[in-house]
């Protein structure tokens, strides 16, 4: 639909919260635009900060991070097969518990005049939309 | 006997248990229950040796200057054995410590008379007047000081009344109708008589890099680096910036729409929001924000063009104040801009607050632009600590509040009285009103409660409240409050554990990484642009004539003629419009030929070079060369088509203002060199197999600011082009390089 409107479509992102640090290190976000490999190797960092044999970070063997049982893959629109292709990766290639949610999540798209240089306040128009996402969570190896 | 180092560890090579092949076990086990415990004490030996001392081993941000000697600069947790190691290192040292000597002669008699010169000033507070010391020396000063509080002495008798409110001595300074004089320093007053200290001057002079300039002393960067923090906090956190050096104004007119039409260029209602975007002087200036509210008009400009917009308000409006010292702001950026602002703006119930409480609550960064509160506040030092505002309920989501904030039935987040309050010289200053000093604040808590989080509630509520406006720019939330009340409110956010700190120079990076060009430096079409990047080139030339001979680098090999150390606009200018005059020139070398006036007859590209070169003595620097592409100016049409024609005088070109980013790897500096792809080798540079330097007469623009962009995970620049470029591709080469790389390109918003 928004392909048939002559309007700039700008498009917010879903994540409206404050992030928590802890949040911050256990959620990987997937854009379609994200390269898988790439992908993969940063959650496969994030869980390593996670193993206990690993001393240089001590951070995460205490505290809030204690309670920490996975980490937390998302993707949503677009991005859900490639999420769920990196989930799979980890289930099946690196032996890993991982456990797959689907749900859907507002987002706001706004629509601006295209390509005017005074713009005009009146113009821009707000609208909500569901996209479909999918959560993938990979636990740590922590026995 | 230890051995000599720390760090070897004592081991019997030759075993005396193996004799002639027989094992003797209890020897064995005995050599080895030594190695074991010369192990340990190495191990021990090595711990103790080491000479760092405690503070070193905190992280850089929570380390002090003057941490080595005074143990209260190091966390609590730590001071003890800080204490143990400085008496250690005080007993290590050779020889008495060496006394300083006391301050003798001219010092002294310096020294007693600053003090002088503060008592009276201090007196003078207490009375609740304004010292009225003009500049002289000292002695002059003194006796100017002494005769006033004699004149006040003798009138007090009578009923006059005193001019301040508070013992701060805090007043609003306002020029109606003309420009205001700066604030009188109360100490060093003779350092501020050019640049004008702000509130957060001491604060940001411990911590920062300043910068003399636009007649405000300005912290420019911390001494820590911090591009990588900066980021972060942008991308996470919140980093918090001073801005009280930018130029706010008031105007009041019968006729408010005509006067925002005028300065925005834009026909219509003035809305509730606020704009952000050209402002008009009559032409294009700066960027700024525009604010209406009932008959007045409240304009934030940049310091550099203040001057400029501030005649022409003037002349459009009924009465202008200028509120440079009257209004302070800061900005922050970031995702938790709201949330950290609203742990210490303890707002007052209000229309607005319900929304102002749910919008801080989340993710400020994708609230529209334009999106302002005015609300009140009580002194943010009357909380001793940050703390969360409670949960409204219901909480909508952000979505449903950006919505039914756009809604043009939307209630106004405008609180009228403060507004009002804002906006008056009067109402400014009985914000002010009995405004406490940092030893009535600590009275106040001992009468409270040693371990009250605030002041008692009746103290609170018996003091006004303080008008503060917060709205949302391209980039940052903007906080605009009287200028008096920027450092309690900066002291406090300071404080708020998630919130960095940056000067100007980290505002232009956040600025630059979400592209958007900064002012002045990236409008090099505007006067103040051409100027700063005129500042630029003088300053990165003089550093490079500095360094030896050996060290210099042969720019004139790579650059030809043209300035190596900052976007040489002069040579574009010609160079465009010279090869459309003389369109038939070789590429060749070839001997100079002169006609009969001793004037150089253009042949090859050669010749059309050096001709610029020779004109660049009859250069006058302040003229701008170039002006930003307007689609309704009939030469900027014709040249964007190419159907124009020159004169031997040339008009200024027009530029595309314009953001890049390079296809595959390699850098961007600052005054980068913008190329024409030609067509043929576009796959070539796309592919990554060519990197030759293109050719001078294929140069279209210049990079105003590049570097790594840590958002984008890549390098960035913005920049002007020509307007003829049609292509979406451009070649990219730093100064002094060969390297050449393909960009892509867009138009700034």
């Amino acid at each position: 639909m928004a392909k048939t409107t002559p309007k700039r479509h700008i498009r917010h992102s879903p994540n409206t919260g404050l992030v928590l640090k802890v949040q911050q290190e256990t959620e990987f976000l997937v854009k379609s635009s994200t390269p898988f490999i790439a992908a993969v190797k940063r959650i496969s960092k994030k869980l390593e900060k996670f193993d206990k044999s690993n001393v240089s970070h001590k951070k995460y063997q205490r505290g809030e991070y204690l309670k920490v049982k996975y980490i937390c893959v998302k993707g949503m629109g677009r991005a859900i097969e490639k999420t769920i292709s990196i989930g799979l990766m980890f289930k099946n290639d690196m032996n890993y518990h991982v456990e797959i949610t689907t749900g859907g999540t507002l987002v706001l798209d706004e629509f601006r005049p295209q390509d005017s240089d005074e713009e005009n306040d009146d113009e821009i128009t707000f609208q909500k939309r569901m996209v479909s996402y999918v959560e993938v969570r990979i636990f740590l190896k922590r026995a | 006997m230890p051995p000599k180092s720390a760090r070897v560890i004592r081991s019997e090579n030759a075993d005396p248990s193996l004799k002639d092949g027989v094992l003797s076990v209890p020897e064995f086990v005995a050599s080895r229950e030594f190695e074991i415990k010369s192990m340990e004490q190495a191990q021990l030996n090595s711990k103790y040796a080491s000479s760092t001392r405690v503070f070193q081993s905190l992280p850089r941000t929570l380390r002090r200057r003057a941490a080595s000697h005074n143990v209260k600069r190091i966390p609590k947790r730590l001071r003890n054995r800080a204490l143990r190691e400085m008496h250690q290192s005080l007993a290590g040292a050779s020889g008495p410590s060496a006394t300083k000597p006391g301050v003798r002669g001219r010092k002294l008699y310096r020294l007693k008379m600053s003090r002088k010169l503060l008592k009276l000033a201090a007196k003078l507070r207490m009375l609740r007047q304004l010292p009225s010391e003009g500049s002289g020396t000292v002695r002059e000063r003194i006796k100017s000081l002494s005769k006033q509080i004699e004149d006040i002495r003798k009138e007090s008798s009578s009923d006059s009344k005193p001019i301040l409110n508070n013992d701060m001595g805090s007043c609003d300074i306002v020029g109606e109708n003309k420009l205001a004089s700066p604030p009188p320093g109360r100490r060093y007053a003779k350092r501020q008589l050019r640049f004008v200290w702000t509130p957060t001057h001491i604060w940001h002079a411990k911590r920062f890099h300043m910068i003399k300039q636009w007649g405000f002393q300005i912290p420019q960067r911390p001494t820590q680096k911090c591009y990588r923090a900066t980021n972060r906090a942008a991308r996470t956190g919140a980093i918090a910036h001073e801005t009280l050096y930018y130029g706010t104004m008031v105007a009041k007119s019968s006729n408010v729409q005509a006067l925002v039409a005028k300065l925005t260029n834009r026909i219509g209602e003035p809305s509730q929001k606020t704009y952000h975007g050209w402002i008009y002087a009559p032409h294009k200036v700066t960027k700024g924000l525009v604010w209406c509210f009932e008959s007045s008009v409240m304009i934030r400009v940049h310091p550099a063009v203040f001057t400029e917009v501030f005649e022409f308000v003037q002349l459009n409006s009924d009465t202008i104040y200028d509120c440079r010292y009257a209004l302070g702001s800061l900005e922050l950026a970031g995702p938790r801009a709201l949330s950290c602002l609203s742990r210490v703006v303890h707002v007052e119930n209000g229309p607005s607050s319900t929304k102002w409480l749910q919008i801080s609550r989340y993710n400020c960064d994708s609230v529209p632009v334009g999106t302002t509160f005015v609300l009140g506040m009580k002194d943010p030092r009357f909380w001793k600590h940050s703390r969360r505002p409670p949960v409204s309920e219901p909480q909508p989501s952000l979505p449903d509040l950006i919505i039914s904030m756009s809604s043009s039935d939307a209630t106004s987040t405008t609180d009228a009285p403060h507004a009002a309050a804002l906006l008056s010289s009067e109402l400014r200053n009985n914000s002010y009103k009995n405004q406490h000093t940092t030893k009535q604040l600590s009275d106040q808590f001992q009468r409270t409660s040693p371990l009250a989080n605030s002041i008692a509630k009746f103290v609170i509520d018996s003091l006004p409240s303080i008008p503060i406006f917060v709205t949302k720019t391209a980039t940052t939330w903007c906080v605009i409050c009287p200028w008096f009340w920027i450092l309690p409110l900066w002291i406090k956010l300071v404080l708020v554990p998630e919130v960095h700190v940056g000067g100007a120079k980290q505002l232009h990076q956040i600025n630059y990484e979400r592209g958007h060009p900064t002012f002045p430096t990236d409008y090099p079409f505007l006067a103040q642009g051409w100027s700063e990047n005129l500042v630029r080139l003088t300053v990165s030339k003089s550093v490079h004539d500095k360094l030896p001979q050996s060290k210099r680098k042969d720019y004139r090999q790579f650059e030809n003629t043209v300035d190596p150390f900052g976007c040489d606009w002069f040579f574009l200018q010609k160079i465009i419009f010279g090869t459309k005059l003389h369109p038939n020139v070789l590429d060749g070398v070839a001997y100079g030929r002169f006609d009969a006036f001793t004037a150089r007859e253009i042949h090859s590209m050669n010749d059309l070079f050096l001709a610029i070169e020779d004109s660049r003595l009859s250069q006058d620097h302040n003229k701008v060369l170039i002006e930003l592409f307007d689609k309704n100016n009939s030469f900027h049409q014709q040249f964007a088509a190419g159907t124009y024609k020159v004169e031997p005088i040339f008009p200024p070109l027009p530029v595309h203002q314009v953001k890049l980013e390079l296809i595959n790897k390699g850098t961007i500096s600052d005054h980068a060199r913008i190329y024409r792809v030609p067509r043929s080798l576009l796959n070539a540079y796309r592919n990554g197999t060519c990197a030759d330097k293109p050719d001078l007469k294929e140069l279209i623009g210049f990079v105003t600011s590049g570097a790594y962009n840590l958002k984008l995970g890549n390098c960035t620049g913005i920049g002007c082009i020509s307007a003829d470029h049609k292509d979406k591709y451009v070649l990219v080469r730093n100064s002094g390089e060969t390297l050449t790389r393909l960009a892509i390109w867009s138009k700034t918003k």
